[in-house]
């Protein structure tokens, strides 16, 4: 709060109250969105985003959420204004856009805005993001390695008028419900993203009322212009540089011999901070593609990590990043490249992003994270409710990288997905017909480290119905990696097992893979990686974590050169100082 | 003749409030709290003031003890009961990262770490259907192995159990046959909602609570007896209303924040009386600071609340009123840190040592011995001169920390004020600016040892116009306990949709329910002029949240179901700006709230003067250092005896037994018929 600019035509109460009013109609839209929605992944886990924007879609406040969802969340305002034109909006209007070339992410997630009107004025805009459990394509939930183009992920809107000076256009309404597989799901998640608009568009106009355009319109300056100068000012404080990270993607789903490569390059020079995705893969035949905007909400959201982490962000903080991606790459893909499956591309290019910054300020950065939604997409007919069609699918959480001073975070959802949440296992096996048999941390799967990264998750469950599974898992081969000395952590995995006696057989993009309540399926995700030299790191805490059953003894010793006692969990130190030495001679 | 005591032990001071029900006299006073032994505090206050015990027929209490024991982590050995394969859902949680943009952030550690969570096969359906039976005697093997370690508390949470609590009910009472001395908790006994993770910590905590609040509750039964009280104890909850002592001691969770609860009850009471709608209660002891806004005459109470705060606490699934606290209070300590930065709190001297100016061994500057060096407390009066503060003391304390800075001791004690002062205003704005509300339209009700002390400065800082500062305001929580009501609530689910039920047939549910409250009522509270209100969690068909729509009292002619459905889409409509009435409308739980109205206190009214106080209250004037850094000569007066209309204006300060008021340059407070105090700030520096 201290290093705050002074802004002279503010006065800094005022300010404030706009500043936090605005956030809290952010998040006021997003407890409206979450709380009107029909779908589990809204209801539960928040798979949306809400946002104000200005009369040029720059943003003021956005809602805690999706990272991934969130930061390009005013491209959809800016290509409406481009391409609808601001003279064609009318109070009431709500319009549709799921364009991922220009807005990114993937056509499941469904842009909504409406603008505000004051003084008979295009003021402001509000916009949402939700996750449209279906929209129409080739299979249940749109999420399949076999879908080659736009057209087979489901239909297209640009900027279609779902809402006409406040009234449903009733053609539109007929439309989604006659080209989706769960109408009363897809409709309802709308009327929720309509109910976030008002709420939004409420508490815009009162605060327009209270204070005048005038004001609002200089706080929101203020407000940029104190956003942006602290991010300068963390940007100068990082040495100049040029800094490159690569990894890789396991595949692209269709090739499945050929890793994709992930290349960063991130120039600092003094308070501007360039990220060049040039050298990143070109677009690819399998649907793990996504637009222009998710290249810069990538960035961005690493950029905000580095920079501000704690200030509530507006457009401000963002304007000292610059992005440079050529068209046409993975990330900045044209049509008519499938991205249904986008979420397999966006955690590891975050980790490399991150790689390339931790060169320069290594202390803010944690070691590599497991990096995926490791998601698993079930339809079926629930044979509990009349043999309804349903689809469902959940965030899975993992490892998080050791910190330069800390442990890594264990079983936490990834890097792209923020805030959203677990659907807890008793509602949904009220909603869908799941049995889950176990879920607990994955025993060993840490980046060992003088600082060790997080654990991976393990669970286990049946689908209580014939049902099909499309399974995306992703960086299964680039496991999670250490940092100064720290070493790399188990992967995501999934797993088969048809029959008790068979062994399971691991399945990480497929689709239409069939299950019944006879199929055991097992998902194992990744750790994070570790931080500095295993065996550096005290035997005390190495035997605290065999006591408490997250290493086994035998992890112990060969990670960590620890010699710990099975059953009292004591340390032989002697013993311990020997076996150390020794792997120091010989890793 | 009969009277009413309510005692309210906070982190400082424990504050007793006498009320005689025939001639409407309260009667106030304090004491140190003793947190070796919270009750000697208690039989402290008791001991100073002329009540006899014998003729107080009510007692209200409300305690730190839940509180202290989570934050400090003081609880004792606590296991967890919960269903194979599912012992770590306790610790990772929902799994989310609330800070997005946070690289270094930590998750919430539980209070039951891995090695004493322990599993039990069982399972049940989603349905309540036994998938699994439970196998006995693999949890008396569990059991033989908590056995083994000191565990004195142990916490059920079952998958499904809110469904079918039948499960857990035996585990339940295979615990209690082999383990007869160790303390349980079901999670279905607390909270019967589905969600895993928030319902076993709920569970959790109250295991982790039941020891030390049960044994401390049954101590102050007992001490209280012993000095001759024979009237019913009830124990303020964290909702707002209040509970029987045995019912408090099997469920602690409900207590954990009964003190702030009482003093929100207490500015809902006064804010009524004097007609105000829209208020910010403002509380600050000696230890801590709470914020919580009033609107339209309600608090907010909330079933989604985090002890500790959302990002790193402890989800409770229980009512609390929605309060914000932070670690500031009188007592904080001020520190140097390492780059030079003067900070203020979370650390607090509380009432053992104490302040340094207090001279009980505390050595470190809080901002008690900041206010006493400026010239806004007085050595001589403090606690109505029952304890004189060492200005010596006071001023070395402060004065080590001035050298590190480069600063004067005034300036020092006046940066250690500034920074107290700002650290209130920003736990005030997440009530109010940071939810949309401007601070600007509301009237602060400051209250709590310290808060009168520093609401004119916070109210500055907010750019609040209209301060009240209450009668007694030390003891103003204590008060506010003596003005809520029984309130016991009862739910059922009832999944209906709202077309194809009987108006006749939701009658007689509620018939039923109410049946049940007056038989639970009966027993427990004994018979009174029970209200109830019935309402209904409804929602469309499809949709997963529900709304609360508030019913008459029956019987329902047909028409009423149209009449129900048609108040879910107004509410929907009013909550979320559209109503989908083409939609199917279903009810989910019936809910039954059963009030028996306590009568409440009636404030007596002070002598009537004019708008120039008496010269018996001017007590002179003293130098006093303001936040702006000037030393004035400010005029002081003894609250006690100011009269109904008198006016005074600032600078000034306005000193009484338990607390101090300044009053800045151009404001003005002006002393009301019950002897409140309304403070102007308009003009004020």
């Amino acid at each position: 709060m201290s290093t705050a600019v002074e802004t002279p035509i503010m006065d800094p109460v005022t300010l404030q109250i706009v500043r936090h009013s605005l956030l809290a109609g952010a998040e006021e839209m997003m407890v409206s969105l979450k709380r009107a929605a029909y779908g589990a992944h809204i209801y539960e886990v928040e798979d949306c985003v809400t946002g104000l924007f200005d009369a040029q879609g720059n943003s003021l406040a956005l809602a805690p959420g999706s990272p991934m969802m969130l930061v390009d969340l005013g491209a959809i305002v800016r290509d409406g204004l481009q391409k609808v034109g601001a003279e064609k909006m009318k109070p009431g209007d709500i319009f549709a856009s799921n364009d991922p070339y220009v807005l990114g992410t993937h056509s499941s997630n469904m842009g909504m805005y409406s603008p505000i009107f004051f003084e008979d004025r295009l003021v402001a805009f509000t916009a949402t993001r939700a996750h449209w459990i279906d929209t129409g394509g080739a299979v249940p939930g749109g999420k399949s390695f076999d879908i080659r183009d736009i057209w087979q992920e489901g239909f297209q809107f640009r900027h279609m008028k779902l809402f006409d000076r406040g009234e449903a256009v009733e053609d539109m309404m007929q439309f989604i419900a006659d080209n989706v597989r769960l109408p009363e799901t897809v409709l309802g998640d709308m009327r929720a993203q309509v109910a976030a608009a008002k709420m939004g568009g409420r508490r815009m106009v009162t605060l327009l009322e209270k204070f005048g355009t005038d004001v609002i319109d200089a706080a929101a300056a203020a407000m940029f212009r104190q956003g942006e100068e602290l991010a300068r000012q963390a940007v100068s404080r990082m040495p100049d540089g040029e800094y490159r990270a690569e990894a890789y993607l396991d595949n692209d789903g269709v090739s499945f011999d050929t890793h994709v490569p992930i290349v960063v390059t991130v120039r600092i020079d003094g308070a501007d901070l360039e990220v060049d995705y040039s050298e990143m893969s070109a677009q690819v035949a399998g649907p793990i593609n996504t637009g222009i905007a998710s290249a810069q909400g990538i960035a961005a959201f690493a950029f905000k990590a580095i920079t501000t982490p704690h200030e509530p962000p507006n457009e401000g903080h963002f304007r000292p990043l610059h992005v440079t991606i050529p068209p046409g790459k993975i990330i900045s893909a044209q049509s008519p490249a499938p991205t249904c499956w986008w979420s397999k591309v966006t955690n590891t290019t975050i980790d490399t992003v991150l790689s390339a910054l931790a060169q320069a300020v290594p202390l803010l950065v944690p070691a590599a994270h497991f990096g995926d939604i490791p998601l698993i997409m079930v339809s079926g007919r629930d044979p509990r409710h009349d043999n309804k069609q349903f689809i469902f699918f959940q965030p899975i959480p993992g490892g998080y990288g050791g910190r330069s001073y800390e442990d890594g975070e264990s079983c936490t959802n990834c890097l792209h997905e923020g805030a959203m949440m677990n659907i807890p296992v008793e509602v949904e096996e009220h909603q869908f017909p799941v049995l889950t048999e176990y879920a607990t941390f994955r025993t060993d799967s840490e980046g060992a480290g003088k600082y060790r990264g997080g654990f991976g998750y393990e669970a286990a469950y049946r689908i209580q119905a014939d049902a099909e599974l499309f399974v995306g898992v992703e960086r299964h081969q680039c496991h999670p990696w250490g940092v100064d000395g720290g070493k790399e952590a188990l992967s995501n995995d999934f797993l088969l097992q048809r029959m008790p006696s068979e062994e399971a057989e691991s399945v990480l993009k497929a689709q239409h893979v069939p299950v019944s309540a006879s199929t055991l399926c097992l998902i194992r995700t990744g750790g994070g990686g570790g931080y500095g030299n295993p065996l550096e790191r005290p035997a005390e805490l190495v035997a605290e974590d065999v006591r408490l059953g997250y290493i086994t003894v035998e992890r112990a010793r060969t990670a960590y050169g620890v010699l710990i006692h099975p059953e009292s969990f004591g340390v032989d130190l002697e013993a311990t100082r020997h076996l150390r030495r020794r792997l120091e001679t010989t890793p | 003749m009969s009277e009413r005591l309510a005692i309210d032990i906070g982190g400082t001071f424990t504050d007793l409030v006498a009320y005689r029900t025939d001639t409407g006299a309260l009667t106030f006073t304090k004491s140190s709290t003793t947190p070796r032994e919270l009750t000697n505090a208690v039989v402290a206050c008791v001991n100073k003031v002329a009540v006899t015990l014998s003729d107080v027929d009510l007692f209200v209490h409300g305690s730190t003890v839940g509180i202290n024991t989570i934050i400090e982590r003081t609880g004792p050995i606590t296991a967890l009961v919960t269903t194979k394969g599912f012992r770590d859902v306790y610790e990772m949680g929902r799994r989310n990262r609330p800070d997005i943009w946070d690289l270094l952030f930590r998750r919430p550690r539980p209070l039951v770490p891995r090695d004493r969570r322990f599993e039990v096969t069982e399972r049940l359906a989603a349905t309540g259907a036994v998938l699994i039976a439970l196998d006995e005697d693999d949890l008396r093997s569990t059991l033989r192995q908590i056995e083994a370690t000191d565990t004195a508390s142990i916490a059920v949470c079952l998958l499904h159990s809110y469904a079918n609590p039948e499960h857990e009910r035996r585990v339940g009472a295979i615990i209690k046959d082999a383990l007869p001395s160790t303390y349980v908790t079901l999670s279905s006994d607390i909270h019967r909602e589905y969600r895993e993770y928030e319902r076993t910590s709920t569970t959790a905590i109250n295991a982790y609570l039941i020891p030390v609040v049960g044994a401390y509750l049954r101590r102050l039964d007992s001490r209280m007896t012993t000095l001759g009280f024979e009237g019913r104890t009830l124990i303020m909850q964290s909702s707002g209303g209040v509970m029987t002592l045995e019912a408090a001691s099997r469920q602690p969770v409900r207590i954990i924040e009964s003190g702030p609860a009482g003093g929100v009850a207490g500015t809902l009471w006064l804010c009524s009386m004097l007609g105000e709608g829209n208020a910010i209660a403002f509380d600050m002891g000696g230890t801590t600071a709470k914020a919580c806004l009033i609107e339209n005459g309600q608090a907010k109470v909330t079933t989604d609340y985090y002890i500790g705060g959302r990002i790193t606490g402890h989800p409770v699934q229980v009512p609390f009123l929605d309060i914000i606290e932070i670690g500031a209070g009188g007592g904080s300590i001020a520190t140097v840190d390492t780059v030079g930065a003067l900070n203020v709190g979370p650390h607090s001297a509380g009432a053992e040592p104490g302040p340094a100016c207090y001279d009980l061994g505390g050595a470190h500057a809080t901002v008690t011995d900041a206010n006493l060096l400026v010239g806004k407390l007085d050595p001589e009066r403090f606690l109505g001169g029952e304890m004189k503060l060492n200005e010596r003391r006071g001023l070395e304390a402060v004065s080590a920390l001035g050298e590190r800075l480069g600063l004067t001791p005034v300036d020092t004690a006046n940066g250690i004020l500034r920074i107290a002062n700002a650290m209130m205003a920003a736990a005030i704005s997440k009530v109010t600016v940071e939810r949309g509300f401007d601070p600007r339209d509301f009237v602060m009700v400051a209250y709590g040892g310290a808060g009168p002390m520093h609401a004119t400065a916070v109210a500055r800082e907010l750019g609040v116009q209209r301060l009240i500062i209450p009668q007694a305001p030390g003891q103003f929580s204590a008060l506010g306990m003596l003005t809520t009501d029984f309130r016991y609530d009862f739910a059922q689910t009832y999944p209906s949709a709202t077309a194809n039920l009987a108006a006749t047939e939701l009658d007689d549910r509620f018939c039923a329910l109410e049946t049940e409250a007056r038989a639970e009522l009966a027993n427990d509270v004994g018979s009174g002029n029970v209200r109830f209100v019935r309402s209904a969690d409804m929602r469309y068909v499809g949709q997963f949240h529900t709304l609360v729509v508030v019913l008459p009292d029956g019987p329902y002619d047909d028409s009423y179901m149209d009449r129900l459905a048609a108040r879910f889409h107004q509410a929907h409509e009013a909550r979320y700006g559209h109503a989908a009435l083409s939609e199917p409308t279903q009810i989910i739980n019936l809910r039954l709230a059963a009030i028996i109205q306590l009568s409440k206190p009636a404030l007596p009214r002070i002598d009537v003067g004019t708008d120039l106080p008496p010269d018996s209250a001017r007590l002179g004037m003293r130098r006093v250092t303001w936040e702006d850094g000037t030393e004035v000569a400010s005029a002081i007066f003894q609250r006690e005896l100011l009269q109904s209309g008198n006016r005074i204006a600032g600078p000034a300060i306005i000193q009484e037994s338990a607390s101090v008021i300044p009053i800045g340059r151009g404001e003005t407070a002006r002393v009301d018929e019950f002897g409140n105090l309304h403070i102007s700030l308009q003009g004020g520096n």
